[in-house]
């Protein structure tokens, strides 16, 4: 039921005059200097110029914007922070982008539930700040946590290094309040367990903003641990450090974060931000508890593993993972760069490692690699000589690497999601049929309406319709 | 009735194909009521683990395993599931069915529920498409995920042929300790206070008026279980004991299963076991009101879940006394159907999972099983 082109332009020029009569003239950005700032997110690549850029306070006014777009056949982008990586929240041309920035009210918390009400627009970081006086945390912790809002974490069922003990963005939503393409609002779930509906709303994470607006929504909070302890154990090589993760895991030991650093990411990262890693390998470790269990495991960790460093004090930890946190611009210091965000299974993280690291050097580029040893991901950074050819070279290894990834049972994306930048990817793990099926949910919640098109699923299938 | 019980997906997928508009009602192992009219479509010949290595932290089985299969490996490599599957009829529950009905245990509210260890899965949709969604992998971004859906859809979607779950270590210690004395409305409250604490709490139930296989008495008393490490189990008993609280180890049987399956309550005659889900911080106050009402309340979930047997007409009030409250929802467990309590008939999702069948079974080939808990009988 696509309008034809004529109308088509009629009704997009009455768009703004209308959004003008419903919205407060705050909420709504149509200058070319407002539209140009939306054109990208974290990928850095130019999109289109929107028609429009609206900055709604609440959900009565997402639902209203909404419902104009859907009666114009306007494609609607709905937008968080913007840190996305590969596009997601980048407009076509001829878009409204509906960003949540204004909507930012921690609504309320319950500290004996351990829930907490919030607006889309809420930062991931300001959620576990609400609660620390309380003793709770936000347990998604996204690396972009700083900025990224729960609207973006949900769309994107965000995870950071610590899914293995706490899981991820889908595993905290209690209930969600969206607006679905037509403009009607649906609230799912609710602070109870398991309530109806809730399962229903898991299917707005990871979704990428295609099936609705999210508005609100009810997270779960996790008790924070009393203290932390962070480990450092010097290794051989990259594959040496899996082991000895894997082996900390046969302990029973579930920790925070556990990270690996090869060679070249440790050289890297010392020569930007010195934290006195050893030469080699590194494998950095987060536990939580309360003392005395911090004390059992390290002593445990001990029996089978050289640890180095072991970090009590907070200032103590903070500096032991200042080099893995400045990762990204030591990276952004060497030179132009993709990271990756694929995985595999666990058991085979060492094989993942040194695959992707054959695959680069077949490429003729240098790669530096850190991995979540907790969940599998190979944030392998590819750096290239820039410009186009450079880049379509960077991109070429990378997509190489998700394959491989997706071959050995895992996925090209654990972290950032498909956008635009990996959808012609998706067939490495995706069948037609299921791809297919994916187009078809789309659509069926879609209907008539456009919610951020030309994302996720990949143009094959779309052109297969 | 006839039962199709294909041993393949492919089989599976044939059958489906093959019935384009008969309407197959979906079974699991047997356990569970299943829409008498329609023919049926088990799983319980899709069998065996698929892919099981103790590092990767998951697990990759047939939907028709029988949980006990499925916990007898993992036992071996010191893992287990993490929300303590906990169903009805102890042993027959299949893989499949655990994800479908989602039958996690009292760990429920510290560890997560089934649904929330289950990453993917494979299935037959209405079309006969065999397709898998989520993924094998603890965290996958890379496109829609129906997992949830599916497996919350009570079989109306498609059929599930093949589960993918998260495993995790089993603790090295563990005691159960029970509270006399302690009221309902309390629980949610020092529950909190415990976990804050970081103390490892995985169980946090109430007894009133039922006793617990002979070992706390008739009056009402908490039931509250730590696992994890010796010393943080160690320092969780010494914190219990430093308060001013008549603390005692319990530890014979295993209560926990009888909490999960309310053997205590089962009804009489003339009576009925209803359960209640609700918001924890609103479950221990509904309990004691409940208890001052006649009924027998057993409370598990910190709060979250209530299971109460009273008189098969005590349904209405019941009902009445839920509807109000927010997020709170009552079914039947067991008992006759006239006191079953009819599911809100504004579902919130009702809407979504119509689009979701238009996409998934568009000519509504399954019909949906019944859901847990509504009539049983
Ligand atoms: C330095 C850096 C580190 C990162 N680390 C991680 C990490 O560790 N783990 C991880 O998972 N991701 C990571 N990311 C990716 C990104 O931060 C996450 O995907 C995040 O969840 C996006 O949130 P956002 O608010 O910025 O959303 P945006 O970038 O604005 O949007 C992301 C997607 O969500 C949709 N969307 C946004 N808001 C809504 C809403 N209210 N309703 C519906 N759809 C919406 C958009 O359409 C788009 O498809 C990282 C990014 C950067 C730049």
């Amino acid at each position: 039921m696509r309008l034809l082109g004529r109308s088509r332009a009629r009704n997009r020029a009455g768009l703004a005059a209308a959004l003008a009569r419903q919205l407060p003239p705050e909420a709504l950005a149509l200058s070319d200097v407002a539209k140009r700032a939306y054109e990208r997110d974290g990928l850095d690549v130019a999109g289109g110029r929107p028609l429009a850029v609206v900055l709604p306070e609440c959900a009565g006014q997402v639902a209203d914007i909404v419902r104009e777009c859907h009666r114009r056949g306007v494609p609607v982008v709905p937008r968080g922070a913007g840190t996305c990586r590969t596009g997601g929240a980048m407009p076509p041309e001829g878009s409204v982008v509906v960003s949540t920035t204004r909507m930012r009210r921690i609504l309320d918390l319950d500290a004996v539930a351990g829930t907490i009400r919030v607006e889309a627009g809420v930062r991931n970081l300001a959620v576990s700040e609400r609660a620390r006086d309380s003793g709770w945390f936000y347990a998604p912790d996204p690396s972009s946590r700083r900025t990224c809002t729960i609207g973006g974490n949900i769309a994107t069922n965000a995870g950071g290094a610590g899914a293995l003990r706490h899981g991820v963005t889908v595993n905290h939503l209690a209930s969600v309040t969206v607006i679905l393409p037509d403009g009607e609002v649906a609230t799912l779930g609710s602070a109870a367990h398991d309530a109806a509906g809730a399962d229903i709303a898991a299917l707005l994470c990871g979704a990428e903003g295609q099936l609705g607006i999210v508005t609100e929504a009810t997270l779960r909070l996790t008790p924070r641990p009393p203290a932390t302890r962070s480990l450092l154990v010097a290794c051989e090589s990259a594959g040496a450090a899996v082991d000895t993760a894997l082996g900390i895991l046969r302990l029973g030991i579930v920790p925070l974060q556990m990270d690996i650093m090869d060679r070249e990411a440790v050289a890297l990262c010392e020569a930007f931000s010195p934290s006195g890693y050893p030469d080699g390998a590194v494998l950095l470790v987060q536990i939580g508890g309360i003392p005395e269990e911090l004390r059992e495991a390290i002593e445990r960790i001990s029996n089978i593993a050289a640890v180095s460093t072991i970090a009590t004090a907070s200032e103590a930890e903070a500096s032991l993972w200042r080099g893995r946190e400045a990762y990204y611009g030591a990276a952004m210091r060497k030179g132009p760069f993709l990271a990756l965000d694929c995985a595999v299974p666990l058991g085979d993280l060492a094989a993942g490692l040194a695959g992707a690291r054959v695959l680069a050097l077949s490429h003729g580029l240098d790669c530096a690699t850190f991995a979540h040893a907790t969940d599998g991901t190979i944030h392998a950074f590819i750096f290239h000589e820039g410009g186009d050819s450079g880049r379509r070279r960077g991109n070429a290894c990378g997509d190489a690497i998700r394959v491989a990834c997706a071959r050995m049972g895992g996925t090209i994306s654990s972290e950032y999601g498909i956008g635009m930048e990996k959808r012609a990817l998706m067939t490495a793990q995706f069948t037609a049929e299921e791809l297919a099926l994916q187009r078809r949910v789309v659509d069926a919640f879609q209907g008539a309406g456009d919610f951020n098109p030309g994302k996720v699923l990949p143009p094959i299938a779309e052109a297969a319709e | 009735m006839r039962l199709f019980a294909p041993a393949t997906e492919a089989e599976a997928a044939g059958i489906v194909r093959a019935h384009p508009r008969i309407g197959l009602a979906i079974a699991g192992g047997g356990t569970r009521m299943v829409n008498h009219r329609n023919p049926a479509l088990s799983a319980r010949s899709l069998c065996g683990v698929r892919r099981y290595r103790p590092q990767d932290m998951t697990m990759t089985a047939a939907a028709g395993t029988p949980l006990s299969a499925i916990e007898e490996v993992l036992a071996s490599h010191g893992q287990r599931l993490g929300f303590e599957p906990t169903s009805a009829i102890a042993g027959r529950s299949t893989i499949g069915a655990v994800a479908a009905m989602n039958l996690s245990g009292p760990r429920r509210p510290f560890a997560g529920s089934a649904r929330d260890a289950l990453l993917g899965l494979r299935m037959v949709t209405g079309l006969g498409e065999r397709v898998s969604t989520g993924g094998r992998v603890i965290k996958n971004a890379a496109g829609l995920d129906l997992t949830r859906a599916i497996a919350g859809s009570f079989g109306s979607l498609a059929f599930i042929t093949e589960v993918t779950f998260r495993t995790m270590p089993v603790p090295a210690a563990g005691i159960n300790v029970v509270l006399p004395g302690m009221r309902a409305s309390m629980l949610p409250a020092v529950a909190a206070r415990l976990m804050l604490k970081g103390l490892p709490l995985t169980g946090a139930a109430h007894l009133d008026g039922v006793g617990l296989g002979g070992v706390a008495g008739a009056g009402p008393v908490a039931l509250l279980r730590f696992e994890g490490s010796a010393s943080a189990v160690a320092a969780a008993k010494r914190h219990l004991d430093s308060l001013d609280l008549a603390v005692a180890v319990h530890d014979g049987g295993d209560p926990w299963g009888i909490v999960a399956r309310a053997t205590v309550l089962a009804p009489g005659a003339g009576q009925a076991l209803w359960r209640v889900t609700i918001p924890e911080t609103a479950g221990g106050a509904l309990a004691e009101q409940l208890a001052r009402e006649g009924a027998d309340v057993l409370t598990d979930r910190r709060g979250g879940l209530l299971r109460l047997r009273h008189g098969v007409d005590f349904a209405r009030r019941l009902a009445a006394l839920v509807a109000p409250m927010p997020g709170a929802s009552a079914s039947l467990e067991a008992g006759p159907p006239r006191a079953a309590i009819l599911p809100d008939h504004n579902q919130p999702g009702a809407a979504m999972l119509a689009r979701l069948k238009q996409a998934l079974d568009p000519n509504a080939v399954f019909v949906a099983a019944n859901r847990p808990g509504a009539a049983a009988a």
